[in-house]
């Protein structure tokens, strides 16, 4: 069993994203932000994070960071997902210790395959 | 609709409203980056969930919004009024948009025009020059004449970027005539913007073949800057292909193409083929069809040889085409058969995904990523090396102990990849580029500890029916636990108990009071702060402001003040009602103002204070203020007072005619607040509100109106009445006051029972009559219930007076629910239903 976790401040979107993600071996956590992400993930086992950038309260990039300097969550494989269309972005995530990013709105195939891959699926 | 789209709208009108007050604050107290900021966020949301649902013009529009935003943000426009207009337009639509999608009324071609008018006139404010650019884009494409069989040459050259055999594989196995050439330059700095061009040219519809051009990079280039020029033949109609390309406006062209102009082009590579192939059954049969027209013994010797032997790929092309299709006219333009030509092994086309060790292209595009990551400059074992190989140990099913060994595992998984996609080495090139000052940055922002943000208050967002539920519920337990009592008295009168009738009075007393707590929990749960309804005015009150060209300032107080959610609800249009009555008869304009020695800009105060288990909401206005002798001339005109009254009233009682139906005092009828509905109808949504109205004016000075509402509306008091041995109740709000009268009290005009009480005519309605119940004749004395309506006062014929209580009403349900008389129940404490008469109905069928 995998956990994936979601953290954007739409719902509509986790929704979304929780839609593309699910399957049978798979558990979903959500969070709206990232002071929420954090306190849900710490005491949970998380397997993937996929983070939004534009968020209140911590956006995604110090999330990113806090993950990465937490001894509890720094292995774990981050996805960012933005619609960001600044040119640093990219690059910027990347600095902040996402492994992956994408751009919104996902291709639902390709979110769903980087997922497996990450979580090593087939 | 669906669940999705349900919370999609939700959500998305949260933040139009917030985005909007936040618009309207500027307006008035000017631009700061913190609301440009908090409304390129609700745009930015808004937009990004939109694209779920596939609704264009709503995305396009909400993206304009948000780049003139982020340009806005970043200084590079100037904020201005008209922005905002603009902007607030925007919001408009956008929410009038939402309407229609929940009701289902959309209409996505009507949408379009909109859409685009507003984008364009968005983003004028962001480059003037380009006002128009984004909506003629597309139009040169799109003119391709599909009737001729000629190629343009445009297209032709575009053509020219395949290998000879795709045009003509295209030919063989199209079914329409929906073909396209696409030519696709994505933009330069698309790769930071996560954009992956060759993905979106691989998932073309219909996509048959597509060529990448790479030109040969000087040393110095800007290795970050994508420089492919992608090309894309396939087969789709030119909708579903701008569909796909939504999002790349711009970057591409889209050259259509009919299968005929296709066979033209490829007409001497058939016959090349043909030729080349030398095969004198197959040369007997082309030359029969073109002679003579009959195509079967083509089709079947070209079948036939296809089958037989294998053949290089154009070849093969050429003769599944000649097999299929029956059409040949197109040949008839002589031409030399034989002449060998050496286009002929040419290798296959580069349609086909390059697919290389077994590795999925999205696990390709990780575990290059992942080694850009881990050949960064800026790369910390520490920070980023857990992650990395889990992702990658995931990925290739391996673990690895250091760098270098997952740098070897990679490099092995990849290998040739790298060669053959160019753009993806520029994206190992991007990463390692790190900006000094961009990292510091990022370094700043995040070692700031979010410990104040971790206790922030958390939120529950419960759907409010639940909630509606629960009180229910409460309710019904308040009355169940009112049984108790009765309960106790039978235990000691009948079973003659006075230890078992003490014990259930000592439980009596516990239950009683944590069901109270139970209960004020609940309302608590549904209280709301004013600001909920408060929030919609300044915007209210600034359009209508601009539209009588009068200056006005709204001022705000007590926005914290709590109330019942349902009940602020219903409270919002009585405000919006005396707000417009405000600004539109009291608020004069500018040039009076001066010339009356007050301020230029009018003001508005709207002010919420609660007292004790109410709240008072006041609107003052500094404008002209009523005069109380008008008042009363114009109720005595219009019938409302009788001329006794017009001496006898006192200024104050004058004020309060303005709340008595059928009175208005402006003359003129005004777009904005005479609408036919006068200030009678805010009083009765007060009233049935549970709350008060009245008003204070001083000519000159100003107006104030004061309404005084209960804070939660789930308890009513009710008056209880006995008719024909059944209970029933009407709110006390309606009762004036209760009187016993002789029979003969009672007159008779114009066929009509009616009453005088002290002078005042008071017609009566017999509620046995409409109710429906038997006649009882020959009381000597008669109960009267008289209460208020809107349309003054009336006497209730009733058997029986009853005490007043506080119950809990419940709207009539199901087969009850058509029966207007009764505006709801109540459950007493012994467990009988208490039918709530609703006055209003019940006497337009007695009068």
């Amino acid at each position: 069993m995998k956990t994936v976790m979601i953290v954007d401040d739409a719902s509509t979107v986790r929704m979304f994203h929780k839609m593309l993600v699910s399957s049978d071996d798979r558990v979903v956590e959500e969070a709206e932000n990232g002071v929420e992400a954090l306190e849900k993930a710490i005491g949970t086992h998380i397997d993937l994070f996929l983070v939004d950038v534009n968020m209140p309260k911590m956006d995604g990039y110090r999330l990113c960071k806090e993950i990465r300097q937490n001894e509890l969550l720094r292995a774990v494989p981050i996805i960012m997902i933005s619609t960001e269309s600044a040119t640093q972005d990219a690059q910027r995530a990347y600095q902040c210790g996402a492994n992956f990013y994408m751009t919104k709105p996902v291709n639902a195939d390709s979110l769903k395959s980087v997922v497996s891959a990450v979580l090593g699926g087939s | 609709m669906s669940e999705l789209l349900d919370v999609f709208i939700g959500e998305s009108r949260e933040n139009l409203e917030s985005a909007s007050q936040e618009l309207v604050e500027i307006q008035t107290s000017g631009p700061s980056s913190d609301k440009v900021d908090k409304i390129f966020r609700d745009l930015h949301t808004i937009k990004g969930s939109s694209d779920l649902f596939d609704i264009k013009p709503l995305t396009r529009l909400a993206h304009a919004a948000e780049d003139l935003l982020d340009s806005v943000r970043a200084k590079e426009v100037d904020y201005n009024d008209e922005i905002g207009d603009l902007l607030l337009e925007a919001l408009d639509q956008i929410s009038m948009w939402f309407d229609e999608l929940e009701n289902g009324t959309q209409n996505l071609a009507e949408w379009q025009p909109i859409s685009t008018d507003l984008s364009a006139q968005l983003r004028a404010f962001i480059d003037p020059s380009q006002a128009d650019a984004s909506t003629t884009e597309q139009t040169p494409a799109a003119q391709a004449d599909s009737s001729t069989n000629e190629i343009a040459d445009s297209v032709a050259t575009a053509l020219d970027a395949f290998d000879d055999n795709a045009d003509i594989a295209l030919l063989s196995k199209s079914a329409s005539s929906d073909l396209y050439v696409m030519e696709y330059t994505p933009d330069e700095g698309c790769f930071f913007r996560g954009e992956d061009p060759v993905n979106v040219a691989l998932a073309l519809p219909g996509l048959h073949a597509f060529e990448i051009n790479a030109p040969a990079m000087a040393a110095d280039a800007d290795v970050y800057q994508c420089v492919l020029k992608i090309t894309a033949l396939g087969e789709a109609s030119e909708d579903t292909v701008v569909t796909h390309m939504a999002y790349y406006e711009g970057q591409y062209t889209l050259h259509k193409l009919t299968q005929q102009a296709l066979k033209y082009r490829c007409k001497d590579k058939i016959l090349d083929s043909v030729a080349q192939l030398n095969d004198e059954a197959l040369n007997d049969a082309l030359k029969t069809a073109r002679e003579t027209g009959d195509t079967n013994m083509l089709q079947s010797t070209a079948g036939l040889l296809l089958a037989s032997q294998t053949h290089p790929m154009p070849t093969k092309a050429v003769l599944s085409f000649l097999s299929s299709d029956n059409d040949l006219t197109f040949l008839d333009d002589d031409k030399q058969l034989g002449g060998p030509d050496d286009s002929a092994d040419d290798s296959a086309s580069g349609a086909d995904e390059p697919s290389k060790e077994g590795l999925l292209p999205h696990e390709k595009e990780l575990l290059t990523q992942q080694l850009a990551l881990i050949s960064s400059e800026g790369y910390s074992a520490e920070f980023m090396f857990p992650s990395i190989s889990m992702l990658v140990g995931n990925v290739l099913k391996q673990t690895f102990s250091d760098e270098a060994e997952l740098i070897s595992a990679i490099n092995a998984a990849l290998e040739d990849v790298q060669n053959d996609i160019p753009e993806i080495q520029d994206v190992v090139e991007t990463t390692n580029a790190i900006n000094e000052s961009e990292m510091q940055t990022a370094e700043d922002e995040a070692s700031q500890p979010a410990k104040a943000e971790r206790q922030a208050v958390k939120m529950l967002k419960v759907d409010q029916s639940k909630i509606d539920y629960l009180m229910d519920i409460v309710g019904e337990l308040t009355v169940a636990k009112n049984s108790l009592p009765y309960l106790a008295k039978q235990a000691e009168e009948e079973g003659g108990s006075k230890k078992l009738s003490k014990q259930i009075k000592a439980h009596f007393s516990i239950v009683n009071r944590l069901t109270e707590s139970l209960q004020s929990a609940v309302l608590q749960i549904r209280m709301v702060p004013v600001s909920h309804v408060f929030q919609r005015y300044p915007r209210l009150v600034r359009d209508l402001s601009r539209k009588l060209d009068k200056k006005i300032e709204l001022c705000m107080q007590g926005e914290d003040t709590e109330f019942d959610k349902n009940l602020i609800e219903s409270l919002s249009e009585p405000l919006i009602h005396l707000l417009r009555n405000s600004i539109d008869h009291g608020i004069e304009s500018p040039e009076d103002r001066i010339e009356a020695g007050k301020p230029e800009t009018g003001r508005i105060d709207l002010i919420a204070t609660p007292l004790d288990d109410s709240v008072i909401i006041e609107i003052r206005d500094d404008g002209k203020g009523i005069d109380p002798h008008k008042i009363k001339l114009l109720a005595f005109q219009k019938g409302v007072i009788t001329e006794s009254q017009l001496e006898s009233i006192d200024d104050n009682e004058a004020l309060q005619l303005i709340f008595a139906a059928g009175f208005s005092t402006s003359e003129q009828v005004s777009d904005l607040s005479g609408r036919g509905v006068g200030m009678d109808a805010v009083k009765t949504m007060v009233s049935q509100a549970g709350g008060s109205i009245e008003m204070q004016s001083e000519v000159g000075v100003g107006s104030t109106f004061k309404l005084l509402l209960p804070q939660t509306m789930s308890v009513n008091r009710v008056m209880m009445f006995e008719v024909n041995d059944q209970m029933f109740g009407v709110s006390m709000d309606a009762v004036v006051e209760t009187v016993k009268v002789p029979t003969q009290d009672i007159q008779r005009i114009r066929n009509e029972n009616v009453l005088v009480i002290r002078d005042k005519l008071i017609p009566l309605c017999n509620l046995r009559d409409a109710l429906g119940f038997e006649p009882d004749g020959g009381k000597e004395e008669h109960s009267i219930l008289v209460v208020s309506t809107p349309q003054g006062e009336f006497g209730l014929i009733i058997d029986k007076f009853h005490e007043g209580i506080d119950v809990i009403q419940k709207p009539l349900e199901g087969v009850l629910a058509g029966y207007s008389h009764f505006s709801g129940t109540a459950l007493l404490g012994d467990g009988r239903v208490l039918l709530i008469i609703n006055v209003q109905e019940v006497l337009s069928t007695c009068l």
